[in-house]
């Protein structure tokens, strides 16, 4: 068994290198067809199609199961991104530690001096390479050290939002340089916290005028931009995880909108009614056209399933929990089971038909 | 995967297997359960579910829930009615609703339990757990997986009691390596292992890696949950190192060892990051992507916690993560010049 193995040349689909072509978002990425792979390989061996004794051989003939060379990649990626982070990590803990023996000059010093040297990479190693991007991501970060050193030590008086706002300007031209979708992510991440921070210290002002409602709408508006954008760049652009990037901010976005809803549900004089009774129906039909229609995507069904039980949820126990309401309550745990049952039903069947 | 890329992929190991036979048609997909996010939606739906149906035995029946015996009974009667339905059909809707009704049964027996040992709490922390794990007969891996997750939660705050959930953290990651071990051999039990094992992971995710819950334990030590922890690690390495056929004396094994030295240092510095290293191994070793992103995750989660830790200052935070990602940068180098990376010709 062994030796048939050895003796054979095949080489794993998912190893192969492809040209460049526009690609469908609904298209697996080798990363999900490994997986993919190693799940109907065990499936098969369980319902007793493969004998187990021939599992090890046959995931490590078929790429699943790592190589030395698969752990050399490994240990690689594990010293520069680790090292990288840990770095950027211990000058922001070290900005944080505002350490008195230490003159502001010594550290302005310092902190530019770090972010000159980061950048030194780039002039050998072009913009491409990973090390490269890893030099841009670290540069990332020590400029946000810097806005908060520069915060620290000349006490602004600048509120937080500000300060996460400045970073998110600050290193959008790297971000739009390396082309590098953990970077996005970051940056997304800045802007969130932007918007967070913003409503938080306005909503001491002016409750009534920046409060929650005001925050997630706006956070919805900018990560459907994202959404927008991590789609186009999915399709049009060779920047790897896109796909990845545009899943977990349709999550995040259905969220968001989800949270809002059960909120408006439950406020009755919420000034934003009108307005999720516009914009959820609508962003379900766009789910729906996009995502079962246009390109299938399961995580995206899913994750509208899950929005969809959670509203009807807070709004039949908005319109029937009042007082004693102990049928009530069987009628809402039974319309629950129903409509995840259904969800269940339906999303399986797509998965069948994404299968066949 | 489609039917033509699993049709290959069947082809592909019958010819790596049977390369002078005529090769076997692919089976039948019997029946498929969906990806993760579907059991995750259907689990979550169906702990809605269950608070519900929860709250209308509360409401209906108060006198249910103050009383041990009846709040046992009703609960073994409902947990009856979830392994029937479970056993008999497979239809969405039934199974939806068994899941539901396990889940309600089972808070109606971890009520029982608090009324029935409400003067002995480590008593009815070990009832608990030897009832959550008595429940694994329910067939269904939503159920078993949370069944797990319960059990050993009451098995923490057990320990905890007795003054020793240092131990908790080993003995976890310890049966996280055995699971991955047992994964392979007992493959056609994979519907009781899979999802005790992914219990085990989230269960040694949340707790043993997690500082915030841990401290709240009596018999709290800092450094001690690491050693179990570190010493699961060690054992994977040596495993994989044996796999691999490396030699330890040979310069990769010093490598390795060395390499395993210094993440040892680090994570008895770092809290989780023992956890996070061992997860990151075993999702990578195995080809298991779903406990490798698990492992990621907990690492970035870990690392927002050490900024938060308040048992060292920033300034050794700041030396201690300086210090260590140079030392991994450097350690990059030097492995480009002692083994560079050829391209793959595969």
């Amino acid at each position: 068994m062994g030796g048939n193995l050895a003796s054979l040349q095949l080489v794993s689909a998912s190893q192969t290198t492809q040209p460049f072509k526009f690609r469908p978002i609904h298209q697996p990425n080798p990363d999900t067809t490994m997986n993919n792979e190693r799940h109907e390989i065990l499936h098969w061996a369980e319902q007793g199609h493969l004998n187990p004794a021939d599992l090890p051989a046959i995931l490590a003939e078929n790429g699943i199961t790592p190589t030395r060379r698969d752990w050399r990649v490994l240990f690689d990626h594990i010293t520069l991104w680790l090292g990288t982070i840990f770095l950027a990590f211990g000058v922001i803990c070290f900005v944080a530690w505002n350490w008195a023996d230490m003159g502001r000059f010594a550290k302005f010093g310092l902190l530019q001096g770090l972010i000159l040297l980061s950048l030194l990479p780039l002039w050998r190693l072009g913009l491409e390479r990973v090390e490269a991007k890893a030099a841009l991501v670290l540069t990332s970060l020590l400029i946000g050290a810097l806005l908060a050193l520069i915060g620290q030590t000349y006490q602004t008086g600048a509120d937080t939002f500000e300060l996460f706002g400045g970073w998110a300007l600050a290193i959008l031209p790297l971000v739009l340089l390396a082309r590098f979708s953990p970077l996005w992510m970051v940056w997304l991440v800045l802007l969130n916290l932007t918007l967070h921070f913003y409503f938080g210290a306005m909503g001491g002002f002016w409750g009534l005028v920046f409060g929650l409602d005001q925050q997630l709408w706006a956070m919805f508006g900018l990560n459907c931009l994202a959404l927008c954008a991590a789609q186009v760049a999915a399709r049009l652009s060779q920047i790897g995880g896109a796909q990845t990037c545009a899943r977990v901010v349709l999550v995040f976005c259905t969220g968001l909108l989800t949270a809002e809803c059960i909120f408006t549900i439950f406020d009755h004089r919420n000034q934003f009614k009108i307005l999720a009774m516009l914009v959820y129906p609508a962003w379900l039909a766009a789910m729906f056209y996009l995502y079962r229609l246009r390109w299938p995507d399961l995580l995206a069904l899913a994750a509208t399933a899950m929005s969809v039980i959670a509203v009807i949820t807070a709004w039949l126990s908005d319109a029937l929990l009042r007082g004693r309401a102990e049928g009530e309550l069987l009628l809402i745990g039974v319309v629950v089971i129903v409509l995840s049952g259904l969800a269940g039903w339906w999303l399986k069947s797509v998965a069948r038909e994404l299968r066949a | 995967m489609n039917t033509e890329q699993r049709q290959a992929l069947w082809q592909k190991i019958q010819y790596q297997l049977y390369p002078a036979k005529a090769h076997a048609l692919m089976p039948q997909d019997k029946q498929h359960t969906g990806p993760w996010y579907v059991r995750l939606m259907l689990g979550v739906s169906a702990w809605i579910a269950a608070l519900f149906l929860f709250a209308f035995v509360a409401a209906t029946f108060a006198f249910v829930l103050k009383s041990g015996a009846a709040s046992a009974m009703l609960g073994l009667l409902v947990l009856a009615g979830a392994w029937s339905l479970f056993r008999l059909t497979s239809n969405d809707f039934a199974v939806q609703f068994g899941l539901a009704l396990s889940m309600a049964g089972q808070g109606l027996l971890v009520n029982s339990i608090l009324q029935i040992f409400r003067g002995d709490a480590l008593a009815g922390q070990i009832a608990l757990c030897l009832l959550e794990l008595g429940l694994l007969v329910l067939p269904n891996f939503i159920s078993r997986l949370v069944c797990t997750c319960t059990a050993l939660f009451a098995l923490n705050l057990a320990l905890g009691k007795m003054g020793i959930s240092f131990l908790f953290p080993g003995m976890a990651a310890l049966g996280l390596v055995i699971w991955c071990q047992l994964e392979l051999p007992n493959i056609q039990r994979a519907s009781l292992l899979t999802p005790v094992g992914f219990g085990v992971l989230l269960t040694l995710i949340f707790i043993a890696g997690n500082p915030l819950w841990a401290q709240q334990m009596p018999g709290f030590d800092w450094y001690l949950p690491r050693i179990g922890v570190l010493l699961a690690l060690a054992w994977v390495i040596w495993l994989q190192c044996e796999k691999q056929g490396l030699v330890f004396g040979s310069v990769a094994g010093v490598t390795v060892l060395l390499a395993g030295i210094l993440f040892a240092l680090l994570a008895w510095w770092v809290p989780g990051l023992g956890v996070a290293g061992l997860v990151i191994t075993l999702g990578f070793s195995t080809g298991n992507r779903i406990v490798l992103a698990l492992g990621w995750c907990s690492f970035a989660w870990y690392l927002g916690h050490f900024y938060y830790d308040l048992h060292s200052s920033l300034l050794d935070k700041s030396k201690l993560l300086i210090a260590s990602g140079a030392a991994l940068l450097l350690a990059r180098l030097a492995l480009q010049k002692l083994f560079p990376l050829e391209p793959n010709h595969a």
